[in-house]
């Protein structure tokens, strides 16, 4: 090994703050913020190894939202750690180690306080990968274990259906999962494709079935287990002769298969089921974007950015404005389109100011509790500062 | 008398300065709305006079090539909330090249005059033993490293502190409390105190003016922090930026000498 002062060391820094206002045609508009704050350092003691050190702050304000579940109010902030050795072995192939910590807040009313949301979580995860070039093309395999932990999670519909001494204990805990992630990956020139596939084992969350069980309850003695199939494709398409355009398409593809179905009751406190449905969580979804950069000058950029997200359950059926259910199975559509100027007025240093429409569509009607369907515009500035 | 102290205190606080105008103005959709801002206060002063301490606070590392700085906000916290505070930075040890990164000591200790002015009106008519009072201090380190000829990136951590006390001897109310449209004052105590952690990056531009961007990150309260500030010779304006406060976005011009 190198002596000390021989040693390579780079640090990392990207400072990146989104700001503006988010108007969507439900709900009250509302002042967004989005922060992320990544400092790193990359030390390298010889030629064949090298230790890089992260750690990210980030926040999500309250805005428009593209995953299904969430209201516009929520926000989150993200703590994350993470420490990789790499090594170089038998001349080409690349060895990774990399462990990472978690640590996720989040806010679903006014009046919470950080660290104690029902879904704050903590993942602790461990990764071995290896990267071997087979002429031109690079190929990745990678094996993740992570475990994660939801510190307040509770049932509460369980807890104010059977109301026993009992419940609290047994209908806390239950979206603790340990994850196991197969992966593999292939690069060639600007082209990049991974497929995943995720198995989601949950600790305590057991599966529940149309029958009572011998105990009263609906849930079977089978623990909830998910599989997530994930396959993306990337590649950055410069045009010969046109330098200053460069576009990005990308494909993402998912399959969700769940184990766990649902048992729908009318009211909170009722006790008896009115319907039930197996596999309620499985789905299949497809994003695509297409961002395309047109280099106006040295400093100045225009971004277009459109993206399709089409996400379909197998057997969840979609429900009508008065909550009854349709037979038709729940689909949700998200188009967003942004539109960006950005001015490079320094190596380090970017603004942006962009503006998103979106426009969500579900045949899903019933929105008493989460938006399905609506339009939506967020106009801001983005400053970055990036080293 | 009583209610002319109070609003002659939320004034200063920049608060309600338009409101409190009699109750006709006060039905109005506009006081309406501030009263809204009025409860939020007081529902919790502590993080609203917290922002504004930071807004007061200056922690960012001493300039390149200089010793010391010292440094006042003008606002949103010397006006209009007659807060003043002062801000002293000092160079323990320079950035030397692959080895020590550079040492700040920051300290800063602020008060607000208009309070102070209110005790002493009140010291003689008054019953309570509480004496009006906002006082704020920060200390803390600062370590920077050059990692380019015109960047460097900075961390440390930091103590802050805001204190206030106000107690009347009756309530004076704003709006109907009666039909929560309103919300009355008689007793504020504010004790905040966090240790935070900052990190940050600055990006010369000229020998003189520089961008800086940071992140603060306070530890008991999970509390998050960000500013970003244009530095020149002597002016420094920006906006900091707190994700969960009454005010997301706080624009705040100061003024600083180096030595």
């Amino acid at each position: 090994m190198a002596a000390l002062k021989d040693w390579r060391i780079a640090p990392y820094y990207n400072f990146s703050l989104d700001q503006g206002v988010s108007l969507p045609s439900v709900g009250d508009w509302d002042y967004t913020i989005n922060l992320t704050n990544d400092v790193g350092l990359i030390v390298k003691p010889t030629a064949e190894d090298s230790v890089v050190g992260f750690y990210e702050i980030k926040y999500v304000g309250p805005g428009l939202r593209t995953q299904e579940g969430e209201k516009f109010s929520d926000r989150y902030m993200d703590h994350l750690v993470v420490a990789r050795y790499q090594r170089t072995i038998l001349t080409d192939w690349q060895l990774k180690f990399q462990t990472n910590y978690l640590t996720e807040y989040r806010l679903t009313g006014a009046n919470e306080l950080w660290g104690q949301g029902l879904y704050d979580f903590n993942q602790l995860g461990i990764k071995l990968a290896v990267t071997k070039p087979l002429g031109e093309v690079k190929l990745t395999g990678g094996l993740q274990l992570s475990t994660i932990r939801f510190p307040n999670y509770t049932d509460l519909l369980s807890e104010i259906q059977t109301s026993t001494s009992t419940t609290v204990e047994s209908s806390a805990g239950k979206q603790d999962q340990n994850n196991y992630q197969l992966s593999l990956g292939a690069s060639y020139g600007e082209t990049y494709a991974e497929l995943d596939y995720i198995f989601q084992n949950y600790l305590k969350q057991k599966v529940v079935t149309d029958r009572v069980q011998p105990d009263g309850s609906y849930y079977s003695s089978d623990l909830q287990r998910d599989g997530i199939l994930a396959f993306q494709l990337a590649r950055e398409q410069k045009i010969p002769g046109l330098e200053w355009l460069k576009i990005i398409p990308e494909l993402n593809w998912r399959l969700r298969f769940s184990n766990q179905n649902y048992q729908h009751f009318e009211n909170i406190g009722d006790t008896v089921p009115v319907r039930y449905f197996s596999n309620y969580f499985s789905y299949s979804e497809i994003i695509f974007s297409l961002p395309v950069y047109l280099a106006t000058s040295k400093s100045w950029e225009i971004s277009l950015i459109p993206q399709w997200d089409i996400k379909t359950y197998a057997d969840r059926p979609a429900r009508a404005d008065d909550g009854s259910f349709l037979d038709a199975k729940q689909s949700n559509n998200i188009f967003l389109i942004t539109l960006g100027l950005n001015h490079h007025y320094s190596q380090t240093a970017t603004t942006t100011i962009f503006y998103t429409y979106q426009s969500s569509s579900s045949n899903m009607k019933y929105e008493k509790y989460l938006p399905y369907n609506y339009t939506g515009h967020y106009i801001g500035f983005k400053y970055s500062l990036h080293f | 008398m009583k209610k002319i102290k109070v609003i002659f205190l939320i004034i200063c606080l920049g608060i309600l300065a338009l409101p409190v105008r009699g109750d006709d103005f006060l039905s109005t959709p506009l006081g309406q709305e501030l009263i809204k801002l009025g409860i939020k206060f007081i529902n919790n002063p502590g993080d609203f006079l917290f922002n504004l301490h930071t807004d007061n606070e200056d922690f960012t590392p001493v300039r390149l090539g200089r010793r010391g700085t010292i440094r006042m906000n003008f606002y949103p916290t010397t006006f209009p909330a007659t807060w003043p505070a002062l801000n002293l930075k000092v160079k323990l040890l320079s950035d030397i090249p692959n080895s020590w990164p550079q040492i700040d000591l920051v300290a800063e200790y602020g008060r607000m005059i208009a309070l102070d002015v209110v005790g002493n009106m009140s010291a003689q008519s008054s019953t309570s033993t509480v004496k009006p009072s906002l006082t704020d201090y920060t200390y803390g380190i600062i370590f920077t490293k050059a990692v380019s000829e015109d960047t460097r990136i900075f961390f440390g951590p930091k103590l802050s502190k805001v204190v206030m006390n106000l107690d009347l001897s009756e309530p004076v109310t704003f709006g109907s409390t009666t039909t929560g449209a309103g919300f009355s004052l008689q007793k504020m105590m504010v004790d905040v105190n966090d240790v935070f952690f900052t990190l940050g990056i600055e990006n010369y531009y000229s020998q003189t003016s520089y961008v800086l961007a940071t992140v603060s990150y306070g530890f008991k309260y999970k509390k998050l922090t960000s500013r970003i500030g244009f530095y020149h010779k002597h002016l420094e304006v920006g906006f900091n930026i707190y994700p969960e406060g009454m005010f997301v976005v706080h624009p705040f011009l100061g003024w600083h000498w180096y030595f």
